[in-house]
């Protein structure tokens, strides 16, 4: 691939792979990435921010004039993450969902969505495959169009994966599947973010109103976003998208205490500065945390200046030192950091009480235990070189903490297709640098990924637009350089769909404006449907 | 919006390789292919008004307009492959809605609401001395550049002055291989 077949980028510079500097320099002029007005039809299948670049990035190559490009969504709504994961109180996150739509009214695109791809199940030999958390995509949906992914593949020139993670990545300790108010972070986002698939299930789940003290596992982004959004003023939430029933949950809302648990220490913590700052602006919310930990992450810190994302952290140590206005006596609410804690175990809150009934069909019908308390492992950090990447190792030692919920926010991993190379280990689609390959390394022409589906869940949006934008541009260098075939059949969608009901782009647009005029009402930016049914009988 | 199909003034410098590039490029970029973006038609365009009530800054990500020719204030922007594109900007308009009106390729994914950092711009030393401390937000913004330097600022934030006459922008390169949590990329 180097050299010859290479092409220069158009005007890609700031997402751009550089390709090639080296043969640049020696030809005279090296022609532009251009699809060459050929008529390529390329599918994309997910319908989030990797997605919607990378189809706005194809579109907007030189020769793209003939390129045209279909998206298809499981849910009837576009936007993935952008929708149901950025945090309802930072609507300016969501802006990029302009850009998206400027592409979706492009002429040369169109939105499939309430169509599932592949008949979307976890590969057989997956470890988590047998879990019983909250995963209910991973069957087929009963409202959504099926379609497999080997009847696009004769329609389209290309298929770019970008289907995302929606499964969760486990703690697997006892008492994670059996006890009650233990709950994915991601679920707990996908309820307070109106998603069709956890609103209804979570809902009679929840109940904030009979807890105080709730742990988060992990120290990520997510878990501060859950953090704030339960020691939040729910008033405060009121001009957003939070549904109805979600702020009414809030409100009643008796947490007073949230643990942010965290394997490592302060200087290996994975979240962001903002979210860090935001967490100490609450007002009326304490924070507390292990000053000499603290302390000596800060001489660490001193020590190792050239250490990776080093601005960064020690924003975030100062952060950390300087705490919250308020003070923990006159507190409200609080949170705290907790380090070098891995759960071992959750224990039931009646735990001493042994439910030992005699009948086991009695207790198949009683509800399960609510959780009570996290019982914890102590962690030293090992190894050398940069501190910011030491591990956890057990120090054999341990201590129990009493909570009323947990939320497990330690990432995520997604879910294969049939037929589609996947790394179990790390929950990704086997890939080169976005192209599919196989295990042996061999890539599958016509079939690439980018966004958390393949490189991983991690990483703000910005990072899967470079990604997706890189991704877009290594498509369709492959498909410039392919040699002239016949131009690829329309897909009958018509017959495909079977009696489902797919959503265009016109349609979403109904349900947006629906949306928005329901917020108005009250005062908000929009009301979600939190329902497929519903939204499936506004376009019927 | 049209004004954007007119020829962009590029200078190559007589350096490295980016001359070659600056000249390949200049022949394929002005508008060439990006018809949804910025060419909207009357209808979409309305339509954009419309919903102007939404949260949205900026919709249609038009620019607010160029100085007359040899009035403006000349800024050279340094692109990530080495081609130096030089636009003239009025004086108080930020560095997006320079970009913005001269399509320079600034993704601003949040419409400058400082919640990314995908207007990431790197000043010259002078330059950047002159300027306010960013703020918080910006700085936690920052954090999470690509490529950041001591002379970087969100662009959204940074206003064209008189002084900025013939300075230097250099826009970041961006790869797969700059990531976030700063892991390096494995083949997997």
């Amino acid at each position: 691939m180097l050299s010859t077949t290479r092409r220069q980028l158009r005007a890609a510079p700031t997402a751009g792979r550089q390709l090639s500097t080296s043969a640049t320099t020696r030809s005279s002029a090296a022609p532009a990435l251009t699809l060459g007005t050929r008529p390529f039809r390329v599918g994309i299948i997910g319908g989030g921010p990797a997605g919607f670049y990378a189809a706005s990035r194809l579109l907007g190559l030189a020769g793209s004039e003939n390129t045209k490009v279909d998206l298809f969504e499981l849910l009837p709504t576009p936007f993935g993450l952008a929708r149901f994961g950025v945090a309802p109180d930072h609507p300016e996150v969501k802006n990029c969902e302009h850009k998206f739509e400027e592409t979706a009214r492009d002429p040369r695109f169109r939105f499939f969505g309430n169509v599932q791809v592949g008949g979307v199940a976890p590969s057989p030999s997956s470890p988590s495959s047998s879990t019983s958390t909250v995963v209910p995509n991973l069957s087929p949906s009963p409202l959504a169009a099926q379609i497999t992914l080997s009847s696009l593949q004769p329609h389209y020139d290309a298929i770019l994966l970008t289907y995302g993670a929606s499964l969760d990545r486990l703690l697997g300790i006892p008492g994670e599947d059996t006890l009650s108010n233990v709950f994915s972070a991601r679920s707990f986002v996908n309820w307070y973010n109106g998603h069709p698939y956890h609103s209804s299930l979570l809902a009679p789940l929840i109940n904030l109103s009979k807890l105080e003290h709730v742990t988060v596992v992990g120290q990520g982004n997510v878990a501060l976003d859950v953090a704030r959004i339960l020691l939040k003023d729910p008033a405060a939430l009121e001009e957003f998208d939070v549904p109805e029933g979600v702020l009414d949950e809030l409100r009643r809302s008796k947490v007073k205490r949230v643990e942010i648990v965290g394997r490592r220490g302060p200087l290996q913590l994975a979240c962001t500065t903002k979210e860090v700052r935001e967490l100490m602006n609450l007002p009326g919310v304490g924070f507390e945390t292990d000053a000499a930990l603290l302390k000596e992450a800060m001489v660490q810190m001193e020590e190792n200046p050239g250490m990776d994302m080093a601005r960064m952290r020690k924003r975030a140590l100062g952060l950390l030192e300087k705490g919250s206005k308020t003070k923990m006596s006159s507190a409200e609410r609080s949170w705290s950091f907790e380090f070098l804690k891995s759960p071992l175990e959750l224990l039931a809150a009646d735990a001493t009480g042994a439910s030992s009934s005699s009948n086991d069909a009695l207790d198949l019908l009683a509800p399960p235990s609510r959780v009570g308390a996290v019982h914890y492992g102590i962690n030293e950090l090992v190894g050398s070189g940069d501190p910011s990447r030491l591990s956890a190792r057990s120090t054999g030692q341990t201590t129990t903490s009493s909570t009323d919920m947990v939320l497990k926010s330690v990432g995520y991993r997604s879910i294969g297709l049939p037929g589609l190379p996947f790394d179990e280990r790390r929950g990704i689609v086997r890939n080169q640098e976005g192209r599919v390959i196989d295990e042996a390394g061999q890539t599958l022409p016509g079939l690439y990924t980018s966004g958390w589906l393949a490189r991983g869940p991690n990483g703000v949006i910005a990072t899967t637009m470079f990604d997706a934008f890189a991704t877009a541009d290594l498509l369709a260098a492959d498909l410039s350089s392919s040699s002239p075939s016949e131009a690829r059949p329309e897909l009958p969608i018509e017959q495909l769909r079977g009696d489902r009901q797919v959503v265009s782009w016109e349609d979403w647009e109904k349900l947006d404006r629906e949306e928005r005029r329901r917020g108005e009402e009250k005062g908000k930016l929009r009301e979600k449907m939190t329902e497929v049914k519903e939204m499936l009988e506004i376009l019927a | 919006m049209f004004s954007r199909s007119v020829a962009r003034l590029i200078i190559a410098r007589p350096s490295p390789a980016s001359a070659v590039r600056a000249l390949a490029t200049s022949a394929s970029s002005p508008s060439a292919g990006a018809p949804s973006r910025f060419l909207a038609p009357a209808a979409k365009h309305n339509q954009l008004i419309q919903r102007a009530f939404s949260n949205s800054a900026a919709l249609a990500h038009g620019g607010k307009g160029r100085p007359k020719k040899g009035e403006g204030i000349t800024l050279h922007f340094k692109k990530s492959n080495g081609e130096i594109e030089t636009v003239e900007a009025n004086e108080g308009d930020d560095i997006v809605d320079v970009s913005w009106e001269w399509d320079l390729d600034i993704e601003a994914a949040c419409e400058k609401s400082i919640a990314c950092s995908t207007c990431h711009v790197i000043l010259e030393d002078d330059i950047y001395d002159k300027l306010e401390e960013p703020s918080d937000d910006e700085n936690d913004m920052l954090d999470l550049a690509f490529g950041l330097t001591d002379t970087s600022r969100l662009g959204c934030q940074v206003k064209v002055t008189k002084e900025m006459d013939g300075t230097t922008i250099t826009l970041p390169s961006a790869t797969r291989n700059l990531r976030v949590d700063g892991s390096k990329p494995t083949p997997h």
